[in-house]
């Protein structure tokens, strides 16, 4: 219990430096501001402002980006409740019973229970993130190449099957991003891979501007003019002693529920929100309100969708490996700082992992404090045009993307990746499993070289070292789990339509 | 007799082309940020690359877009060169900035 409270003092002492504090506030402050606006989502916004995180501190960057994450979460429950726009896909299910709060004209107690519902359940989510985290990753440290190797493989081949979508097409951006990650020198042989004679890939394509073409560029493809709808009334933002009563078990579980699937690889997190709105509306003695203003249908989901927001950081910060696409490009802004993921960042970098952690409780007040007053300008924002909003997120992508290596190549490079996501995404296959792929194929093929080392050439060091074959048990009997789901869902649908 | 269109066989013409054009024009002004950043510096890379991006949304006003290349040009030659300290070059080749 001492360590636990030494190292959250120790992350009290990184969190609360004006630095880091300033740095929170500006990611609270874009997250909740990118949440607003429909269509730039926080996983572009992160990849687009990855750059400007090179002149930080480790800490400082990892601070304003996962301030940007869940500031998203926030922000997208403003416009589902004002306008019924979801800002984000979390927050899908907060325009049910959220906006039909505002039309009886309690918007302003809507946004109440929402702020306060996201703020309760990031500080149990946090303090949860605190608990588990030393013993998961002491458990992780006793891991060597081959289990590690297996841990990845669990985590990458899980976050793709477990996502949105076609789980073939998922695997196969997954495959294609462990194949971009072998282009460049192989720093073993010194041999050359798939560089196609071009100088400027020996070392390989950089993180980067692949993030800022496959997400930020890409979103900016596609993305349409939209209208901004008139602003709804707001009303007094005090909720009443019996909304909030009724809003207390309801953001309890659905921290309990957002907290859990957080921690899944996939798509846990967009799924929380559902789950907490489903669970509530079974549980409830009149779930006839649901849809029509129950508060318990806005506080649970709103809890579950924070709550899973930080927890998706425990397997990033515990073990190195990312649950979904904003986790690889955490992983990302930490190999671009020099930090090497794993289970060890807690002992080596003990500052980094508990100053991100303190600094999310921080982050959660600075935003139930700024978000309540600041409604009325972040509705506000939405009537600006796209037509001033692109051309600014064009500018800052493209130097972003040039200050790397002061070269125009990877601004040549972002815009090729640009080409290359909406391709992909008019063919439907998500470019988020694809950087997945490439953040972890670098650890992946350096695990499976040390382990192939280690075992003298010999492949069955997987199964026979009894944590990685227990592992590989574990995802051979989810994938067939999957597999039989899948198989016997068809086979339903075609003895319906029979 | 009835007769089955298949609506898949409907090409609507405009819609592919304005599926077509905005992104090209979005890239276009990545090409020309990249192109022009070394030769120009960003005070010829910014107003190059805002008008272009400003044009595939279609905005068609000189006011709107002077007035936000201006911005866009002095806020970010002021916050990245001049703030932050980055190495960009400001201006054309030549002078040197």
């Amino acid at each position: 219990m001492d360590v636990l409270w030494n190292s959250i003092s120790l992350g009290f002492s990184v969190a609360v430096s004006p630095e880091n504090l300033l740095l929170a506030l500006l990611g609270c402050l874009l997250g909740t501001l990118i949440g607003v606006l429909p269509g730039i989502g926080p996983l572009p916004t992160i990849a687009i402002l990855l750059p400007l995180t090179f002149n930080m501190s480790p800490e400082g960057s990892l601070i304003m980006l996962a301030g940007i994450f869940y500031g998203a979460q926030y922000g997208g429950s403003t416009t589902a409740i004002l306008l019924r726009i979801p800002g984000e896909s979390t927050s899908v299910v907060t325009t049910l019973d959220g906006h039909a709060m505002a039309q009886q004209g309690r918007a302003g107690a809507a946004l109440a229970i929402a702020a306060i519902a996201s703020f309760i359940a990031g500080c149990i989510a946090t303090a949860f993130i605190a608990v588990v985290g030393l013993p998961m990753s002491r458990m992780a440290q006793a891991f060597g190449p081959p289990e590690y190797f297996v841990l990845l493989l669990v985590g990458l081949l899980l976050a793709a099957v477990l996502g949105q979508g076609s789980r073939l097409r998922a695997l196969l951006m997954v495959g294609l991003g462990l194949i971009l990650a072998t282009i460049g020198t192989d720093i073993e042989t010194g041999q050359q891979r798939f560089t196609a004679g071009i100088t400027e890939l020996w070392d390989g394509i950089g993180f980067v501007p692949m993030a800022i073409g496959l997400l930020g560029i890409t979103e900016l493809l596609r993305t349409k003019e939209t209208k901004g709808k008139s602003r709804a009334a707001i009303g007094g933002l005090l909720p009443s002693g019996q909304d909030l009563r009724a809003a207390i078990n309801p953001t309890i579980r659905g921290t309990f529920i957002g907290g859990i699937l957080g921690v899944l690889p996939g798509s846990g997190a967009i799924l929380a929100p559902f789950a907490s709105y489903a669970a509530e509306k079974r549980i409830s003695a009149a779930p006839e309100t649901f849809g029509k203003g129950a508060v318990a249908g806005l506080a649970g989901p709103e809890a579950a969708n924070n709550a899973a927001a930080q927890t998706s950081f425990i397997p990033l910060l515990t073990l190195g490996i990312p649950p979904n696409g904003i986790m690889a490009l955490m992983l990302g802004a930490m190999m671009i700082q020099g930090i090497v993921p794993g289970p060890q960042v807690i002992n080596s970098n003990p500052e980094l992992f508990w100053g991100v952690i303190v600094s999310m409780w921080i982050g959660n007040l600075m935003l139930l404090v700024l978000n309540l007053p600041l409604v009325g300008l972040w509705v506000q924002l939405l009537k600006l045009p796209q037509r001033f909003l692109t051309p600014s997120v064009v500018v800052f992508s493209c130097i972003g993307v040039y200050t790397i290596n002061n070269s125009a190549w990877d601004v040549f490079l972002a815009c090729a990746f640009g080409a290359l996501g909406l391709w992909l995404v008019r063919l439907n296959y998500e470019p988020a499993p694809l950087i997945l792929g490439f953040v972890l194929g670098g650890p992946l093929e350096e695990k499976l070289r040390q382990s192939l080392i280690l075992s003298r050439g010999d492949p069955l060091v997987f199964l026979t070292r009894p944590v990685s074959g227990a592992m590989l048990a574990v995802l051979v009997a989810v994938l067939l789990g999957l597999f039989v789901a899948n198989y016997r869902r068809r086979r339903l649908a075609a003895r319906l339509e029979h | 007799m009835q007769t089955i269109i298949d609506v898949r066989s409907i090409r609507p013409d405009a819609t592919v082309s304005l599926a077509f054009v905005r992104p090209t024009l979005l890239l276009l002004s990545y090409v020309i940020f990249a192109v022009s950043i070394d030769v120009g510096g960003l005070a010829l890379a910014i107003p190059a690359t805002v008008l272009t991006s400003y044009l595939s949304f279609g905005g068609r006003s000189a006011a709107e877009v002077l007035l936000l290349t201006l911005i866009l040009t002095a806020g970010c030659i002021i916050i990245f060169k001049l703030a932050l300290n980055l190495p960009l070059p400001a201006l054309p080749r030549g002078i040197g900035f």
